[in-house]
């Protein structure tokens, strides 16, 4: 037996991805979002959380996937991680659950390239759905996003 | 000064503003490929500030008479086309995290009465 995990679930098109619970501060529903210009395309921008102001990330884009209006469901969750503190729109947060660490494997090979970067393993649940688990300190990955700045200018 | 562009709010510090105004589109100048207004006897170069930002919803050039902003950095002054004046407010300068530390244009961010967050334009990116 490994270690108990506390994960966060949520839901981005038709995959359910998972981040820790001691990484998440608060998840919101959709607020106003301010738009920053000369920022990458999938900054949405920045909200007023209680007085502080927060970059929020729509998740869909920084994953390459199609994107969505907000629904009811949308969610923001405000993650820290190295003192960064950030949101990400996501379709829907669903659940917290106790994941075993020793139920994570990592990213097969074959997936590879740059998308298997920021992703720490698969974890298979016990209703049978896999759950994909976010290495957040590379989704904030800060080099990766002045490289795409670099070759949007 | 609070300002607005289309549906966007923004605020740009007192203290590098002259003063505002209002300019005609006869009165805008094209010299050389750049915009330049006479101000005060003197020839200073006209900034768009929707192009700068991408303004999703205002344009300057759909308006005859545009309202600008004269800011100053050192000797150098340049006129800033806004949409409107909301009026000078005292803010409290918010950073916009580390995770948007080196952003073009925006030195930061500040809270509204209404909950709503504006950025704060850096005059000195404006004029080069």
């Amino acid at each position: 037996m490994g270690e108990e995990l506390k994960v966060i679930i949520f839901g981005l098109a038709s995959e359910y991805y998972g981040v820790e619970v001691d990484k998440v501060r608060t998840i919101e529903r959709m607020m106003p979002i301010t738009r920053v210009p000369k920022t990458p395309a999938f900054i949405k921008g920045v909200i007023n959380l209680r007085g502080v102001v927060i970059p929020v990330i729509d998740l869909r884009g920084r994953f390459d996937m199609e994107q969505a209006e907000a629904t009811e469901n949308s969610r923001i969750i405000i993650v820290a991680v190295n003192d960064l503190e950030v949101g990400f729109i996501v379709d829907s947060a669903n659940d917290v659950i106790d994941i075993d660490s020793d139920a994570i494997d990592t990213p097969p090979e074959v997936i590879g390239g740059i998308r298997a970067r920021y992703l720490r393993g698969v974890a298979k649940l016990n209703d049978g759905r896999l759950l994909v688990m976010l290495n957040l300190a590379e989704v904030l990955n800060k080099e990766e996003i002045v490289q795409i700045e670099q070759f949007e200018d | 000064m609070l300002i607005k562009l289309g549906s966007e709010k923004y605020a740009i510090p007192l203290s590098s503003i002259m003063e505002t105004s209002i300019v005609r589109r006869d009165q805008v100048h094209h010299i050389h490929g750049s915009s330049m207004i006479e101000f005060r006897g003197a020839i200073i170069p006209v900034v768009s500030l929707s192009k700068l930002l991408e303004s999703p919803d205002f344009d300057e050039l759909t308006e005859n008479e545009t309202e600008v902003v004269i800011i100053r950095k050192g000797e150098k002054w340049a006129a800033v086309m806004v949409d409107e004046f909301i009026g000078q407010s005292d803010i409290v300068l918010k950073p916009l995290g580390k995770y948007l530390s080196n952003t073009a244009v925006v030195s930061g961010a500040t809270i509204l009465g209404d909950g709503q967050v504006a950025l704060i334009i850096d005059p000195n990116a404006l004029i080069k």
